[in-house]
């Protein structure tokens, strides 16, 4: 399954017109990303799965940005596409669709939660980056 | 007194619009036009930007300038993203002067759409293994959404139909997935179109709306939550259709 994650965002980073090298790093990390979220899922249950390892991939993502000077969303983007909860979305509105209202919104609450985790997560990593950044830069300034 | 055609506030609406465009986030957007309004020697600099439009105002040489762009589609193109951000950077450090950068922003283009179609059609096979499919179910998945982004590309060229073609591109994702089935019944339907849609379900952008949001961005937020809902049902309703059938 991590496997298959990595060599899907490998391609669908290609596909997004990122570069072979900076999609195969996003693939190789994205995947480990993936198979962090699964493995946490059985101890923290999904939404605390996909902030770890939506923090863990963009953590890796900042990091990686930084070493080749290119923005860390180029990464990020790619990275946490197996994660976000499109999926749940589609089959949330296919449940109100076929009048299962019920669960339409439990699918609704949960994408959302999915969601909110990711976004925090992610706003989190790019705050530390930048603090990371700006401890650096006081620190050589010195 | 005219103001110049192209000066640096036309200059940073611009990298901030194909920013916005290549799907960069709202933040960043505004700070690479931030950037480039300060590197030209702009004051009193305003910037405001939505999902559809941004809107700058800055006092240039003297001259207050105002100039605002409509955004009409949204994609992701992470080459874009670097390419207006390392234009950006380059001119923040001084390294290119404004006419050098009018030269290279006329040079960042989109590539082949057709290797994009097909790179998503390869991916898409490999998310089918993801979301809970077989390695019998790679090859139908690989081709039904090959056939089904080809045809979401032609209708994007017929205007700004963003939900008709994500919708027309579900309908026959899940109706080429039930006619596979019919004809072999070892694949399997779930499995193929979740394939088929997985590169336009709006999980992404769902993602970016709460970020927007949690970075202050309201406005920003709000129109990409409603955008990712409505991709959404819309996607619902193109599948429902077809296995209602």
């Amino acid at each position: 399954m991590g496997a298959a994650s990595a060599v899907s965002i490998f391609f669908f980073a290609l596909s997004v017109r990122s570069g072979r090298k900076n999609s195969a790093i996003a693939g190789g990390v994205g995947g480990l990303s993936f198979v962090l979220y699964m493995w946490l899922s059985t101890l923290l249950g999904q939404v605390g799965a996909v902030f770890f390892a939506t923090l863990f991939g963009c953590l890796c993502a900042e990091a990686v940005a930084r070493l080749l000077k290119a923005p860390a969303t180029v990464f990020s983007i790619p990275i946490i596409i197996p994660l976000v909860p499109g999926l749940m979305l589609y089959r949330t509105m296919l449940s109100f669709g076929q009048g299962n209202n019920s669960g339409g919104v439990n699918g609704a609450v949960s994408t959302l939660m999915i969601a909110g985790s990711m976004s925090l997560a992610v706003t989190l990593a790019t705050l530390a980056a930048r603090l990371f950044t700006e401890a650096q830069h006081r620190h050589r300034n010195r | 007194m005219k103001a110049a055609e192209n000066d640096g506030v036309v200059l940073a609406i611009k990298i901030a619009e194909g920013m916005m465009r290549s799907g960069g986030e709202t933040y960043r957007a505004e700070e690479c036009c931030l950037s480039v309004l300060k590197a030209c020697g702009a004051v009193n600099i305003s910037v405001v930007s939505f999902p559809t439009a941004m809107l700058v105002s800055a006092e240039l040489d003297g001259v207050h300038r105002a100039e605002s762009v409509s955004i009409k589609s949204r994609g992701v193109d992470l080459n874009g993203i670097a390419a207006y951000n390392s234009l950006s950077r380059r001119l923040s450090s001084g390294e290119l002067d404004v006419e050098s950068a009018f030269k290279e922003l006329d040079s960042i283009k989109g590539g082949n759409p057709w290797l994009s179609v097909l790179y998503t059609a390869v991916a898409a096979g490999f998310f089918c293994f993801v979301f809970g499919g077989g390695a019998v179910d790679f090859l139908p998945t690989v081709i039904v959404t090959l056939i089904a982004q080809t045809v979401k590309l032609y209708a994007d060229r017929l205007g700004n139909l963003n939900f008709i073609s994500v919708m027309l591109s579900c309908i026959i994702t899940a109706a080429l997935a039930r006619v596979a089935v019919a004809l072999f019944p070892v694949f399997h339907q779930e499995a193929v179109i979740v394939g088929g849609i997985i590169s336009m379900v709006p999980g992404l952008a769902l993602t970016n709306s709460l970020r927007d949001t949690l970075s202050g961005d309201l406005i920003s937020g709000a129109a990409r939550m409603f955008d990712a809902l409505i991709t959404a049902v819309v996607i619902a309703a193109g599948v429902a259709m077809v296995l209602a059938i």
